[in-house]
């Protein structure tokens, strides 16, 4: 069969997953703009442009896994799909480093320059005066309010165990794939994204507790910004993490994947381990020092 | 003892690197990429204990409360 070729490139023909991924897209957009101009009925335009979006995804995504599992694809798409993997891992650290960035800049550098360091004597004797630069801070200003610091022991610490606790288990899944042992595969891969579901689930928690208890809210100056788009953005991460390893786990029910050939399997756990660095970066910048 | 935490955060980075390297390269060997997470996991364990030590015997302060 052509398709089989090694120097020839698998097209799928007459695929109508592009043409519905627009559709949704122009709903979503049309949805979220009219929305946020005030017209209610944006906001079930929105939904609408969400469920063809999800309806695609989850398509698009299964016929993909189709065309894996009937053999069309060739070494050619094997080194593609890498290649995409590796310009979205890409884009995923360049995301991640633009918040640390933020919350480096602001702490070394403009914080301290309000309370005069370097050369700015004069921002801080005629602009702020008496601003004594301290991290955390919700700036001269004090916006937002008195507020109270998330300490790194009790949740934080908690969420760290299970998130670790869960790259072990995928790690041990891992391992498992390879050495042929089916069961502890779908064990400790179901254990993995349960404990991905858990950690999303008390990190919801630490956010209430936040606002209740601390009056630390996303308007605290810059400690409660950086704060919360930095472990809201890997929340949501950990979110897209679990439900792919959701579905890794329904291919693996179904028999996928061989010692062999299992590249979806290592995308994803690698996707995993690296939500999961993330997490011991901001536990140690954010919580901790 | 912020040097010790940040050279093992420099570790782990790299241990997650190596790991891509052998993910994104298509090799005959799958165990590669295992190698490479497993000391990523071990390492991230490491810090995590190291922090809590660090907290019962005062080494290191915490973000002031």
């Amino acid at each position: 069969m052509s398709t089989h070729a090694e120097d020839r490139y698998y097209v799928p023909h007459d695929s109508h997953w592009p043409i519905v991924g627009s559709a949704g897209l122009l709903l979503l957009m049309v949805g979220v703009s009219a929305w946020l101009n005030g017209a209610e009925t944006g906001f079930w335009v929105m939904i609408a442009g969400f469920a063809v979006m999800i309806y695609m995804l989850a398509g698009w995504f299964g016929t993909v896994i189709g065309e894996n599992q009937n053999g069309v694809y060739n070494l050619q798409v094997d080194k593609s799909f890498r290649m995409g993997m590796m310009w979205f891992i890409f884009s995923e650290v360049m995301f991640f480093a633009a918040f640390f960035g933020a919350l480096f800049y602001a702490r070394n550098m403009s914080v301290p320059w309000l309370g005069g360091e370097s050369n700015n004597f004069f921002t801080n004797s005629v602009l702020w005066q008496g601003f004594e630069a301290t991290w955390p801070t919700n700036g001269p200003g004090e916006v937002g309010g008195d507020f109270t610091v998330m300490g790194p022991m009790g949740l934080p610490l908690i969420n760290t165990a299970i998130l670790l606790t869960s790259s072990v288990t995928v790690t041990i899944a891992h391992h498992a794939l390879i050495a042929k042992h089916r069961g502890t595969l779908k064990l400790m891969l179901a254990l993995t994204f349960l404990l991905g579901f858990i950690f999303v689930g008390l990190q919801a928690y630490e956010y209430v507790h936040a606002y209740q208890d601390l009056n630390l809210k996303l308007t605290t100056g810059i400690y409660g910004s950086t704060f919360f788009m930095l472990t809201g953005f890997h929340g949501l991460h950990v979110t897209i993490g679990a439900i792919m390893l959701f579905i890794i786990w329904l291919r693996v029910m179904r028999g996928h994947f061989t010692p062999e050939k299992h590249f979806a399997f290592e995308a994803t756990a690698w996707y995993w381990h690296f939500v999961d660095v993330v997490w011991v970066g901001l536990y140690v910048f954010v919580y901790w020092m | 003892m912020k040097t010790v935490v940040l050279l093992l955060l420099l570790a782990i980075v790299a241990s997650l690197a190596s790991g891509l390297f052998f993910l994104t390269k298509k090799n005959d060997d799958p165990t590669r990429l295992l190698r490479s997470l497993q000391i990523r996991v071990v390492l991230s364990i490491m810090l995590v204990a190291l922090l809590i030590s660090a907290y019962f015997f005062g080494w290191i302060p915490p973000v002031p409360q």
